[in-house]
């Protein structure tokens, strides 16, 4: 009986821990297909949005005196709400939170968004407490045909993002020994810190002939080296939309692989996406960048950012895939200006 | 409306429905091929059928004129003004920007300063009524007295933005009477199209924009890269022009018109010679009728012969564009055939190589890789935008740094032409590539279906791109 026992022991042990990988397994895939179905059901909600909302007003919010009105009065508390956030979360982390303005815009023809957004961009920062540089007046002095791909495109050139760096590397050295307080282990790191496809090599031209290539590491950032955990160095992390991602600029070229040149005690880290603005560089840091342990955190912003929160941009536009349902002011603002 | 778009589709869906429909009556029949075309070239631009109206028009006329007389002179003269009234608006609109550019005072006259948009597809359907012209002067065939039929001959839609150059004497005839195709000839088509799309949506979609980083960065990249970079335009560009070519010769045979076949698996040549009786054969065939020909040919001495054709190429340059990168492509081009013709061994290879045999014999694979080489430094001067970027690639190409180790990415999509390579090589002696020689029906169709599935698993997605021989 012993030995009978003794023998099927092993069976049973196998058994059991067979079973409990199968529970393992389904619970895994009911919470995979919860996902799924929730996924689903916020892609049709933006689709639906999307098809009740087609228009987006972006420079049209500022047209007659709209700088006043009530429309851009509640996108500016939207994001000044959200750079508060971003503040809070970033320096959670124990991170130093900076923020740059940077436009592409030159000379007399700035948008209205370039505008009005400016100087409450740079007085929000100032009353959140925030470290803030506007880069807009030192861009305006530059010849547009020399750093910008002008006329194709309003991208910096080489030159222009040798001109970027230049603006950008006394910020980063100036904390060059501030340090996180936060790590994470690997079991609760994201496997990507930005939105490439990981590892990915491509040549992409935007649709202007001006083709490019991007490199992403295998963190889905842009840049050719992985970052290596535990950190050796220190962490800068570069969120933005385009004037950061840089494109119709091979990865060597861009303003922070030339910063990452200048610098090798540092990792350079670009998370910059083509189109984006405060809302999309927020969800990303919460969903997966911050795993990336920065030690100082510079986030590019401009005026386009604040009208950019409008409920139909977000809808269309933006990186989390999730429904944006319009505010009653909103409503009315679309109503009155799209459906009369 | 690319031949590779789901517009075209409907649109070809339709017109050959009406076409068959109304076939007791070929007149009607034309009428609906003159609309659809018409239709077709308007999507584009409205002003491109008021050209293509000018242009039927002079060559109809003309043509009819040529014929009714019957002194030479006179029929001569009407040729020349015929051809000087053609060949104006080609000229005008392709190289006013060179020729009026550079004379003071004459600058504001430039087509592109008058805001004239260059008509896409000008190029062939000039040469088409230049050459039915000259043919109805040299008797080939009588003046078409219908007007419908000869409008629907130029204007047909297939052929009208990228060839092939209609051979009058062979295609306007056709437009007279119904040709039913046969379920041979359908098959056939069907092969075709399915080919061209396969070497449009798989090969040439997915490369292109890597032929254009390589072009445009060339600054930044090795010897070896820019050199994997000009092969990759090489094989680019032929599987863009020849899908193209395949598609339109499938949709003209369904509509019971057999055009040219413009190539003729042109990587398997063993000398320039015989790489140019292999590509783009119907601007060769209109150049050998309408100025070798007439210039002399091969009748004269040697150097006649090499002047004749050191011509006849820079004429096909400049044909190109109004650009020094074009002739002196088109002059590359004729320099290789220099040895060739001094030795008397141009036209030799009159046959598909190593016919019968799997692999080519060593020599063989030499004489194909010496040609695809000499035809891959040709493409530096076809693709650079001027004299500076050739400069600049060959200054790279011949250096030490043609030893470097090549972005892999551009191994990468040299690779991806490769499976294009080796199927055309399998069938090379066939009519067609995708003629499969089964007496099992089902297995034929089965070969079709894994194409199509080939095309819909790899095309590139969002690719909206022209076909790149559109601009010339």
């Amino acid at each position: 009986m012993k030995k009978i026992l003794l023998l099927t022991l092993p069976f049973a042990t196998l058994l059991t821990l067979s079973c409990g990988n199968n529970i393992e397994q389904q619970q895994a895939a009911t919470a995979t297909e919860k996902a799924l179905a929730e996924s689903k059901k916020a892609f049709r909600a933006v689709e639906d949005l999307n098809n009740d909302y087609r228009e987006i007003p972006d420079e049209k919010m500022l047209e007659n005196g709209g700088q006043n009105s009530a429309i851009y009065g509640e996108m500016k508390k939207r994001y000044k709400a959200q750079l508060s956030e971003f503040k809070k979360e970033v320096e959670s982390t124990g991170a130093k939170f900076i923020v740059v303005i940077i436009t592409p815009e030159v000379g007399p023809g700035i948008t209205n968004r370039t505008r009005y957004g400016h100087p409450f961009i740079k007085s929000t920062c100032t009353e959140l407490g925030i470290e803030h540089y506007d880069l807009s007046p030192a861009i305006a002095a530059q010849n547009p045909d020399v750093i910008t791909q002008a006329p194709k495109d309003g991208h910096w050139s080489k030159k222009g993002a040798i001109f970027l760096a230049d603006q950008l590397e006394p910020i980063i050295t100036k904390y060059s020994t501030h340090k996180t307080t936060t790590t994470y282990p690997d079991a609760q790191r994201t496997e990507t810190f930005g939105d490439l496809a990981p590892g990915s090599d491509e040549i992409l031209d935007g649709g202007k002939n001006l083709p490019y290539r991007v490199v992403a590491n295998a963190q889905g950032l842009r840049m050719n080296e992985d970052v290596k955990f535990p950190k050796t160095k220190q962490h800068i992390l570069f969120m933005g939309g385009s004037q950061i991602y840089s494109p119709f600029l091979d990865n060597d070229f861009i303003a922070t692989t030339l910063l990452a040149k200048r610098h090798p005690e540092m990792v350079i880290m670009n998370s910059g996406m083509i189109s984006g603005c405060t809302d999309d560089f927020l969800s990303l840091w919460k969903e997966k960048a911050k795993y990336s342990e920065p030690d100082v955190v510079i986030v590019q912003t401009n005026g386009t950012d604040i009208t950019d929160l409008f409920f139909t941009n977000r809808n269309h536009l933006a990186r989390s895939k999730q429904p944006y349902y319009p505010s009653a002011e909103e409503e009315k603002y679309f109503r009155n200006t799209y459906r009369k | 409306m690319l031949f590779n778009t789901k517009e075209f589709a409907i649109f070809f869906a339709i017109t050959l429905a009406i076409y068959w429909l109304v076939k007791p009556w070929r007149n009607v029949q034309n009428l609906v091929l003159l609309a659809g075309s018409y239709y077709f070239y308007n999507n584009l631009h409205y002003t491109f059928p008021i050209y293509l109206a000018c242009m039927i028009g002079v060559g109809y006329v003309s043509a009819i004129l040529i014929d009714q007389q019957t002194q030479q002179t006179k029929r001569k003269a009407i040729l020349i003004v015929g051809i000087c009234l053609l060949g104006f608006g080609l000229t005008y609109l392709k190289y006013s920007t060179l020729i009026l550019g550079n004379i003071t005072g004459l600058e504001q006259w430039q087509a592109s300063a008058i805001g004239i948009i260059v008509p896409l597809g000008i190029s062939y359907y000039t040469f088409s009524s230049i050459g039915y012209i000259t043919d109805v002067y040299r008797k080939r065939l009588p003046a078409q007295q219908n007007a419908i039929t000869y409008a629907t001959y130029v204007s047909f839609f297939p052929h009208l933005l990228c060839g092939p150059i209609a051979s009058s004497v062979a295609v306007l005839p056709q437009f007279s009477k119904t040709n039913v195709p046969t379920w041979a000839q359908i098959e056939q088509s069907v092969a075709e199209i399915l080919w061209g799309l396969f070497k449009k949506m798989v090969i040439a979609a997915n490369v292109e924009k890597v032929v254009n980083y390589c072009y445009a960065s060339h600054e930044d990249l090795n010897g070896s890269t820019l050199f994997l970079g000009v092969t990759l335009f090489n094989l680019y560009l032929y599987a863009d022009f020849s899908a193209y070519s395949d598609i339109a010769r499938g949709v003209a045979r369904l509509l019971g018109i057999e055009l040219t076949q413009n190539f003729k698996m042109p990587f398997f040549s063993r000398n320039p010679g015989e790489f140019w009786r292999r590509w783009h054969t119907s601007l060769r065939k209109w150049m050998l009728d309408y100025l070798y020909l007439p210039m002399g040919g091969n009748r004269g001495s040697k150097l006649q012969y090499v002047i004749v054709m050191l011509f006849i190429f820079s004429f096909s340059g400049l044909w190109h564009g109004a650009n020094m990168t074009f002739v002196c492509w088109g002059l590359l081009n004729g320099i290789y055939f220099l040895p060739y013709i001094l030795t008397d061994k141009l036209t030799r290879y009159k046959d598909v190589v190593a016919k019968g045999k799997l692999l080519p014999s060593g020599k063989e694979f030499l004489q194909l890789l010496l040609t695809f080489n000499l035809i891959t430094l040709t493409r530096i001067f076809f693709r650079a935008p001027d004299m500076t970027v050739v400069k600049g690639l060959i200054t790279k190409i011949f250096s030490a740094s043609i030893l470097a180790v090549p972005l892999k990415l551009v191994v990468t999509n040299v690779a991806i032409c490769l499976p294009m390579l080796a199927v055309e090589w399998v069938q090379r002696e066939k009519e067609y590539v995708l003629q499969i020689s089964t007496k099992y029906p089902a297995l034929r169709i089965l070969g079709y279906i894994a194409v199509i599935f080939l095309i819909y698993w790899l095309h590139k997605r969002q690719n909206t791109s022209e076909y790149y021989y559109f601009k010339f």
